[in-house]
């Protein structure tokens, strides 16, 4: 986030100091620090990946283990993003459309996986899951296996990545208020159709940038799923681990090619975010 | 359908919203609800309409209870005050909402509905807008339009809350005339909150007042306006002056001022405080008489005077048609003869009970 709206506090606050020279001092200022802290990195990251050139570069992204860190990382995605759409739009219902004690404290409970480091999610969920954890004993009885395994590393990304849809629904739907549901109801719509017909048209551009921002986390995610996958190689790794263990296996050439695909998909979330930005209301209507 | 409201109680929190309504509206009325702002109006409102529901109390519509109906099956038409079209769907698709939510075996066929919303866009004088966004609209055609919605589910009964509320003079005074018209042509049973009196007064067949969550009074125009019922309605329809007298022998006495025309009253001797509207006094310019303008107000039909009595704290109001006025040489500083045509007095208990409310509607301010 904070990546895009760097230079904007800097051209405010040349504004505020009401001085042209100030201004271009600020902005300047402001274009070197992007450019060394985020351009120069990521095109290093392109070019370390076809410095030898493109053959070699294909065959390290195809490799066998890689390519199944993809499809693993694909399929944790497929299916915590879903869930965190649920999860989404069930809690922001609620905290928008009813008055209920404890809404503040649901309300900072949400965020709770942005202020919290995800290495941190990936204990607790060890702590409960695990073979000496909370639950352990009964996930052995009964031969459930869920750390170390697609269920752990599932569950680490969906905490990890909850806030993501109900932060932009949520304002969205303050400022939408019920009106229209209530209009709705006096013209003898069901709750679902309510739901299907009134809110989700009104809603629908900040739940596909919540749904684009929380895939991009998801895929993304290192430190917590870290934690809880057991680097199983080509079984248990996905691409940001996959990464990591090139990089230590000293295959610079796999570990730059793998990053570069997913800074590609970094990328692609940015281009479809400006694109939506484009179309979310600022006024807290949705424009056709 | 007749609507029977009784005991109707709505509190918020400690907050008594709606303090114990009851009301009766005969079938096919248009019954406007006037009441300062806080005073609960929309609160009545949402709870005839099911989206809200009362403490204590009870609503009969034709006898039937509506408080065990929700909104969906009450078959009440609800126009909110900044409209809520459905920003996605066209005018048509808007106004057509109400029948495509119909369950599948008792929803009319597609043809029918387009049918039906031409001809409801066409009483609302809409029918060329169809298929515009209701971002393309003025304010005045989406008002319009969220009418149209309402009407399309054939409703038993229309509730408007401040159906005019955001737009402009002028097309508030257009679409009052309209509204009145439609109402004519359909016979619905309606109730429209305002806090415009002038709207209230030129739509409604009746009127009721509200003050803090009671009903002060309730009558038609005239009712209202020539025989407040408290000190509050009198009040509350603005511009009364409150003149200090004194009560002998059933005849009023006002210092510096002939009070000879006034109703005689029976006993109640003692200080008495006269409610007078400003078109209830007349001047005329005399050199020996004991009021004296202090401030000229022309206004389109009538021009207000200031005129400063012996013995009142405030200046008294008085109203004259420009016609009247005219020849009459008055003119700030002018000394003039006071002379109170028509006046009304409160018991006792009436201005006690108004001074609390009075500071309750300040406090609620
Ligand atoms: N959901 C609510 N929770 C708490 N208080 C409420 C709620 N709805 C209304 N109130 C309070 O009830 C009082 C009456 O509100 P209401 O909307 O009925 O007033 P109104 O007569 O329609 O006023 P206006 O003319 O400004 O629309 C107000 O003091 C308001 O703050
Ligand atoms: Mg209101």
């Amino acid at each position: 986030m904070a990546v895009i709206d760097m230079p904007a506090p800097a051209e405010r606050a040349a504004r505020a100091a009401g001085s042209p020279a100030g201004a271009r001092i600020l902005i300047g200022i402001a274009v070197v620090l992007t450019l060394a802290f985020i351009v120069v990195p990521v095109v290093v990251i392109f070019a370390q990946a076809f410095a030898r050139g493109l053959a070699p570069y294909l065959a390290s992204v195809t490799e066998r283990d890689t390519l199944r860190a993809v499809g693993l990382t694909v399929l944790v995605a497929l299916l915590a993003v879903p869930v965190n759409v649920a999860f989404g739009l069930v809690a922001a219902w609620a905290i928008t459309k009813f008055e209920f004690r404890g809404k503040k404290f649901l309300l900072t409970a949400i965020e709770l996986p942005f202020s919290i480091s995800p290495i941190v999610a990936g204990v607790a969920y060890i702590l409960v899951y695990g073979s000496n954890g909370l639950l352990g004993p009964f996930l052995e009885a009964n031969d459930l296996r869920i750390m170390f395994a697609l269920p752990g590393i599932v569950l680490v990304t969906i905490f990890v990545t909850s806030p993501f849809v109900v932060r932009e629904l949520v304002p969205l739907m303050q400022v939408q208020g019920s009106d229209q549901e209530e209009v709705a109801a006096t013209l003898g719509a069901s709750g679902l159709q309510i739901f299907w017909r009134v809110t989700l048209p009104n809603i629908r551009w900040a739940l596909f940038y919540g749904v684009v921002l929380c895939t991009a986390r998801a895929i993304g995610e290192f430190g917590a799923v870290s934690v809880v996958s057991g680097h199983v190689r080509g079984e248990t790794n996905t691409l940001p681990l996959q990464v990591e263990l090139l990089y230590h296996d000293y295959n610079a050439a796999g570990a730059f090619a793998a990053a570069s695909t997913l800074t590609l998909i970094a990328l692609a979330t940015l281009a479809i975010r400006a694109v939506i930005e484009r179309r979310l209301p600022r006024t807290g209507r949705v424009g056709h | 359908m007749s609507i029977e409201i009784q005991g109707l109680a709505r509190q918020f929190g400690d907050v008594r919203v709606l303090r114990g309504i009851d009301l009766s509206i005969p079938k096919g009325e248009l019954l406007a609800l006037l009441g300062a702002s806080g005073s609960g109006k929309t609160t009545l409102l949402r709870i005839l309409a099911g989206l809200d529901w009362p403490n204590a109390g009870s609503v009969r519509v034709d006898g039937q209870d509506w408080l065990a109906l929700d909104a969906q099956r009450r078959r009440a038409g609800f126009v909110f005050q900044y409209y809520a079209l459905f920003p996605h769907l066209t005018v048509a698709d808007n106004v057509a909402f109400g029948l495509t939510v119909l369950p599948r075996r008792i929803r009319p066929p597609a043809a029918e509905i387009a049918r039906k919303v031409a001809t409801l866009l066409d009483l609302v004088q809409m029918g060329d807008y169809g298929r515009r966004f209701p971002a393309q609209l003025s304010g005045g055609q989406r008002q319009r339009v969220a009418l149209a919605r309402a009407l399309a589910i054939d409703p038993d009964v229309l509730l408007l809350d401040e159906p005019f509320g955001a737009l402009d003079a002028a097309i508030r005074k257009d679409l009052r005339g309209w509204l009145r018209g439609l109402h004519r042509k359909l016979g619905t049973t309606t109730i429209f909150v305002t806090h415009d009196q002038d709207e209230a007064f030129e739509i409604a067949d009746r009127i009721v007042v509200f003050g803090e969550g009671r009903i002060e009074q309730v009558g038609t125009p005239d009712d209202i306006y020539e025989r407040p019922a408290s000190p509050f309605v009198a009040r509350f329809l603005g511009g009364v002056n409150e003149i200090a007298a004194d009560l002998r022998q059933g005849r009023f006495r006002v210092a510096g001022a002939d009070a000879s025309a006034l109703e005689r009253q029976v006993g109640g001797d003692g200080a008495v405080t006269l409610f007078v509207r400003p078109h209830e006094i007349d001047i005329a310019a005399d050199g020996a008489g004991e009021g004296t303008i202090t401030a000229v107000v022309p206004g389109s039909v009538s021009i207000r005077y200031r005129v400063s009595l012996p013995r009142q704290a405030q200046p008294v109001e008085v109203d004259l048609p420009r016609e009247a006025a005219r020849g009459r040489d008055l003119s700030a500083g002018t000394r003039v003869r006071v002379t109170l045509l028509r006046g009304r007095i409160f018991g006792q208990a009436a201005r006690t009970a108004s001074l609390a409310e009075q500071s309750l509607a300040a406090s609620a301010l």
